[in-house]
């Protein structure tokens, strides 16, 4: 197969891994593995597909840390939505409370009079 | 109906219906005939729809999900079907690579004809009636860089002759 063919497999292979079916998937480490062995008996072509297989590598984890860095976000958001309600649901369980116990307050002393 | 021209009817009933779900398009992909094609880089690339079944790879979850809720663009959805054809295109090449010359001899037909019968290790017999010295040289040749002909090669400088 022709040797820029491979390299995009390969580039492509990492990008939308989770998209591939289970062959292709296999196809792709295939290439990755060969490519690495021939990278070590001096080939020049072998070596780009390498390189363009720890480029792709290095795009997916920075992409990856990103999504996790946006996802710990959301969920701080949410943990301080949570809170921040709490809080509210709290308020008024204390401003009921605390009308509850004027209202009883004034009953008692209505009746001791 | 033959089965290329089946695969071809459902992949082109598919991926219109996945074209026309993602928002994200790209006028530089069309479909044309039987090829998925792509204008970039003052290159245009295709795919043959007629040779894998592209609805298998609805099998894939994230594939399916990820197509409903429109986050693949045209581009996206190129380039993953670019590799599983790619990925198909690779497999048959080894297979090709993996097939050896088992058997080549000279032999004669009823009509007292000298031709060449080579069987290769899947089992195939070729019948060679033409040039018969210059193939049988092609072979010594083939045979001093490899001891078992690879059946793909062979053909391939058949064909030069």
């Amino acid at each position: 197969m022709e040797y820029q063919k491979l390299k995009t497999m390969v580039e492509d292979g990492v990008k939308y891994e989770t998209y591939l079916t289970p062959e292709t998937r296999e196809v792709v480490s295939e290439i990755a593995l060969q490519a690495t062995l021939s990278m070590e008996n001096g080939n020049k072509e072998a070596q780009d597909i390498v390189n363009t297989l720890r480029e792709a590598e290095l795009e997916r984890e920075a992409l990856v840390k990103k999504e996790e860095m946006e996802y710990r976000k959301i969920l701080r958001r949410e943990e301080n939505e949570e809170r921040r309600a709490g809080y509210i649901h709290a308020s008024i369980l204390l401003y009921f409370i605390f009308i509850f116990g004027i209202l009883i307050a004034t009953t008692l002393l209505i009746f001791k009079n | 109906m033959n089965e290329n021209s089946m695969i071809l009817q459902d992949n082109l009933f598919y991926l219109n219906a996945w074209f026309s779900r993602l928002s994200n398009k790209n006028p530089d992909i069309k479909i044309f005939e039987n090829k998925l094609l792509w204008n970039h880089d003052q290159i245009t690339e295709q795919i043959s729809l007629n040779e894998f079944y592209l609805p298998s790879l609805l099998y894939n979850q994230s594939f399916q999900m990820d197509l409903q809720r429109d986050e693949l663009t045209w581009e996206d959805l190129f380039r993953i079907i670019r590799i599983h054809q790619y990925a198909i295109d690779y497999q048959k090449e080894k297979q090709l690579s993996q097939i050896f010359i088992t058997s080549f001899e000279t032999k004669r037909d009823e009509n007292h004809q000298d031709i060449i019968l080579i069987t290769n290790s899947i089992g195939k017999q070729f019948v060679i009636r033409n040039q018969i010295l210059k193939v049988q040289s092609l072979y010594e040749q083939l045979q001093k860089q490899n001891k078992y002909v690879n059946f793909d090669l062979f053909q391939k400088e058949l064909e030069k002759i």
